[in-house]
């Protein structure tokens, strides 16, 4: 399978933030014989294990997140339509109009509603349309929807992935499902390396309600660095600052949350193999999982990679596939470079 | 078929794909067809019992949609809408661009980049832009050009109560029942008309209606239901699920009283659900048809859709049902249509 | 009832959590096989078993302020510890441990609608000069609100029912406990209100395969009030969400199939605010299964919060049927 395959297939699976058991389910029977050993944590977070025939060669945790924004059933009106909360960080302004699916007993297809032109005033036209007035219309009468659709159901944006030109493609969850495709296809190319080390995958869920899986999965895992994947906002016409093109290949980034030596180590090796990359700078907190792996345990030396990635949180997050491609091929460079871990960190 | 036609692209101005649609599935059943110069196809079903009474029905082929204006140096495109739309149901959309197609979505900055106050406003239109994966103007200008009609991307999918999403139910609706009904054959002439340009301000049907000048015209549509969450019950304009929305009035025309309750009488006599559109807002073909010509006695039969203008209307299959019983129970009773002499 | 007046009764801002811990051992001292009190001020009880690890925690400290400065005029200035909401402290008595009462008042020449703010109020406790005042109160006192309890047919009212009503809950519990072959722990958890803190690090000791926290909830049955599904007097109330946490869904159903075979009403919980001591204990070390079970209550952090008798019943109960379970989860 291509990274655009792995793409298209996790991104069709809905694992809103604490409900990512189809993801981790589908990961675990698909790609289980890329693995010695694969399991789930008390968390729910998905670890896979490629070991090592030499002991003592130490330990490798790559990281992306499974869990995806969604919005969760808090009430049922008179009528049948159900009220929404958000789960995770959700632009209220994008959901009206969109067609999403409903998990419950059975999937259902359901509309985000609002109140239609010819009811509101001229003031409410100009405003953006909250969680308090927006609802998923599902076409059930209460009794129905009391039935069908307990308080506490998920909802995530439907379709599929969509391709765009030059190797672009639209989907829902690219954040952070590319990731784990770019990590998976790493796994494929290694296959037939064999490695001093032991390499483990995380596919850790709750990150986008407060970077929660991670910590665990690093806590269990306990390797002796760790390589976050997860995505940046890339440029667009209405964003220039702080963003990165399309197309450049993978962003590395520097500051307090990053190990400085492992990432000067993986640079080289990069700029060795000629794959081209970019530099994020972040002061603080990178908001990703490697902020919270850098402080599980005794601390944890750490890395982030990230795919620039546009409309972030929309069910049309965009990036381009060679971006994925070249970071699959950066980390595969990198993970090849070293014997033992001792030797990436020094 | 309904969902056939909601998946077709025919914004307001280039609705030849419909038409050739509509042509190709029943220029067979009519006696005479007409292509105007503005894209309306007229189908002319002669009577079994030819008098002197001009029936038409009307249904419009487009549906609200967007036209490239401009291609930026990034190579994102700029879009006009055309009909009208909520600014507020666009972001994050899913389209169709031209001839050939392309896809392509309308993108927005992600919410960790926006400012407290960019997060409470509406974004209009002429802000927004469409991505559709080039990386310069140029290369953008080899899959789209100015002027190319933009659709939205919307699967026809069931919910749940034989009700379904969709988009440009408005007013392909009206078309698949139009077409439905010229598989019979009534005592009176009637003419078919499928309409250009009814969003863009009803332009197709005012020339169609010159051209034709009936005396009866019958108009169906799609009309806006609202009874949805928070909204009080003596606001629904309409319900799904009551049956087809008969107009009293509205802001284009005033429903012919006596047509309306010969509409009426036949629903009652065969026991047909309908009910009353309960708003005077909004506007159909049926103010062009009115006051076309010499003046036609005109009266609209509506469909029941959530969320119309959107990639997302949402309808009952039970009401379409209701409605088609209804139109074809008016066309065959149509010639017993006699009007009070008007005072 | 009357233990639970005597809990909401007795005062214990956070960090002051010992002030209670007579009673509560007073109660369940015959019941349990261990009692610890850790560096954190949890204390802890222990009903042994073979079974799996599972750990209750309910909190025993409540809002509050603490006495900062005293002015020349004997006017005393604090910090809020926790929620503390100043809108509804305004004008209401504040109770320092050492039995010294205030009143929390405004900079009168202030507009309350814009200035109400920490820095606009002051605490009066009839001191004329900052010598007398330093008699009644010192910088670091603590103090908690005034809030009678009282008792109609179906409701309580008090202050301090977040979270004494949680304890209770597991009290009564622990009395009706007998032969449990689950490992049982009982931690009466401290500073939640100050961010989740003993909850933590009682959770990285035990090291439970389970954890449940006892807490109360907001409710979305009164006028004008942010829409929620959880009504008072519908029963103990299954935590799905809120900003701590995500419960476990196994556990959830597991929780949900225990009350419905032993007819015990309940609902279920998402809450768009606030978190509660579960969200500390799932993702301590390697994580745990984590679950949370809420008392609804109106009103909640002011001197007038209001739960329903039979919801807590309900809730001591579906304790009760938990501990006796051995766990399947699904």
């Amino acid at each position: 399978m291509s990274i655009e395959k792995y793409i298209k297939n996790l991104t069709h699976i809905s694992g809103v933030s604490g409900f990512e058991h189809d993801v981790s389910d589908y990961i675990i029977s698909e790609f289980n014989s890329l693995f010695d050993d694969i399991h789930t944590d008390a968390m729910g977070n998905v670890i896979a294990c490629k070991k090592s025939k030499n002991a003592g060669g130490g330990s490798v945790m790559l990281e992306a997140h499974i869990d995806e924004i969604g919005l969760i059933v808090s009430g049922i009106d008179e009528n049948g339509f159900l009220l929404v909360a958000p789960i995770g960080g959700i632009d209220c302004r994008i959901l009206y109009g969109n067609t999403v699916n409903v998990h419950a007993k059975n999937k259902y297809v359901g509309v985000v509603g609002a109140k239609p032109p010819h009811v509101m005033t001229e003031d409410e036209y100009s405003k953006v349309l909250g969680f308090d007035s927006l609802y998923v219309d599902v076409g059930m009468t209460k009794e129905q929807a009391t039935e069908l659709i307990p308080v506490g159901s998920v909802i995530t944006f439907m379709g599929d992935a969509l391709k765009l030109k030059n190797g672009y493609m639209s989907a829902k969850c690219m954040d952070d499902r590319a990731s784990l495709s770019v990590i998976l296809d790493c796994i494929k190319k290694l296959s037939d390396v064999e490695l001093d080390y032991n390499l483990y995958v995380c596919a850790c869920v709750q990150e986008e309600v407060g970077l929660r899986g991670s910590l665990t999965a690093a806590y269990g895992v306990n390797p002796d660095f760790a390589i976050a994947i997860d995505v940046t906002h890339a440029t667009t016409p209405d964003e220039s600052k702080g963003t990165f093109k399309c197309g450049c290949g993978p962003v590395v980034c520097v500051g307090p949350n990053i190990h400085p030596s492992l990432v000067e180590r993986f640079r080289g090796v990069l700029d060795n193999k000629g794959i081209p990359y970019e530099i994020e700078v972040e002061g603080g907190n990178t908001g990703t999982d490697a902020w919270s792996i850098q402080t599980a345990r005794e601390g944890i030396p750490t890395m982030l990679l990230s795919l620039p990635l546009k409309y972030m949180h929309t069910p049309i997050e965009t990036l381009s596939i060679d971006d994925c491609n070249k970071t699959s091929s950066a980390l595969c460079e990198f993970l090849k470079s070293f014997k033992r871990t001792e030797d990436a960190l020094c | 078929m309904l969902k056939i036609l909601s998946e077709l692209n025919g914004v307001s101005g280039n609705e030849k794909i419909v038409a050739d649609f509509i042509l190709s599935q029943v220029s067979d059943l009519a006696d005479e067809t007409i292509c105007d110069s503005m894209g309306n196809l007229i189908f002319l079903k002669k009577g079994k019992k030819p008098n002197s009474k001009k029936v038409a029905l009307f249904a419009h082929m487009d549906e609200v949609g967007f036209i490239v204006t401009d291609i930026t140096d990034d190579g994102y495109i700029k879009f006009a809408q055309v009909g009208g739309l909520d600014d507020r149901i666009l972001l994050t959309q899913k389209v169709k661009i031209g001839k050939n197609a392309i896809d392509g979505v309308i993108g927005i900055k992600a919410v960790h980049l926006q400012t407290k106050d960019e997060r409470g406003k509406v974004i209009k239109t002429d802000e927004m832009y469409i991505d559709i994966g080039a990386t310069s103007a140029e290369d953008a200008k080899k899959y789209v050009s100015k002027g190319d009609y933009i659709s939205f991307q919307s699967e026809f999918v069931w919910l749940h109560n034989m009700r379904f999403k969709g988009k440009a139910i408005d007013d392909r609706a009206g078309c698949a029942i139009m077409m439905e009904l010229m598989k019979e054959k009534y005592d009176s002439d009637v003419y078919f008309c499928f309409t250009v340009q009814e969003e863009t301000g009803l332009r197709g049907a005012s020339v169609l209606s010159r051209r034709i000048n009936p005396d009866v015209a019958l108009v169906f549509e799609a009309t806006t239901a609202s009874d949805t969450a928070f909204i009080p019950k003596h606001l629904h304009a309409t319900t799904l699920g009551k049956g087809p929305a008969i107009t009293m009035m509205d802001k284009g025309s005033y429903s012919n009283i006596a047509l309306k309750e010969f509409v009426v009488s036949v629903a009652n006599d065969r026991g047909i659900d309908f009910q009353y559109k309960l708003t005077a807002n909004g506007g159909n073909d049926a103010r062009a048809v009115q006051t076309g010509a010499s003046g036609a006695k005109v009266c609209s039969v509506s469909l029941p859709c959530r969320y119309i203008h959107s990639p997302s209307c949402v309808a009952d299959l039970r009401d379409y049902e209701n409605m088609k019983k209804l139109a074809r129970a008016v066309l065959n009773e149509i010639h017993n249509f006699e009007p009070e002499p008007e005072e | 009832m009357e233990l639970l007046k005597k809990l909401t009764q007795a005062s214990a801002a956070s960090g002051n959590e010992n002030n209670i811990f007579d009673i509560i051992k007073k109660e369940i001292e015959p019941y349990v096989d261990r009692i610890d009190v850790d560096a954190m001020g949890n204390l802890i009880a222990r009903k042994i078993g073979d079974g799996k690890k599972v750990l209750f925690a309910a909190h025993t400290d409540e809002i509050g302020v603490m006495a900062n400065y005293i002015d020349e005029n004997g006017f005393v200035r604090f910090a809020p510890i926790g929620g503390v909401d100043l809108y509804s402290a305004l004008y209401q008595r504040v109770r320092f441990h050492n039995g010294t009462v205030g009143t929390v008042c405004f900079e009168s020449k202030s507009d309350v609608k814009k200035d109400l703010k920490v820095s606009t109020t002051y605490i009066d406790v009839g001191a004329s000069n900052a010598e007398e005042a330093q008699k009644l109160v010192n910088p670091g006192d603590t103090a908690v609100f005034d809030g009678d309890f009282f008792e109609r047919e179906k409701t309580v009212v008090s202050k301090a029912l977040d979270n004494r009503a949680g304890v209770y809950i597991l009290i009564e519990a622990i009395k009706q406990i007998k032969n449990n072959s689950l490992d049982l722990y009982f931690v009466f958890s401290s500073q939640e209100e100050i961010g989740l803190r003993g909850a933590k690090t009682a959770t990285y000791n035990i090291e439970p395969d389970i954890a449940i926290s006892v807490d109360v909830t907001d409710t979305g049955d009164t006028p004008g009030c942010e829409a929620m599904d959880v009504k008072l007097g519908n029963g103990p109330a299954i935590k799905i969400m809120d900003k701590s946490v995500i419960t476990h869904k196994g556990l959830r159903d597991f929780i949900s199939r225990c009350a419905s075979d032993h007819s015990i009403n309940c609902q279920y919980e998402i809450l768009t605010f606030g978190g509660t001591d579960a969200g500390a204990m799932q993702t301590v070390k390697s994580g745990c299964i984590t679950g949370a079970i809420s008392l609804p209550v109106r009103y909640i952090h002011t001197p007038c919060e209001t739960a329903n008798k039979s919801d807590i019943d309900g809730c001591i109960k579906l304790v009760g049927e938990i501990c006796k379970k051995d766990f399947i989860l699904v």
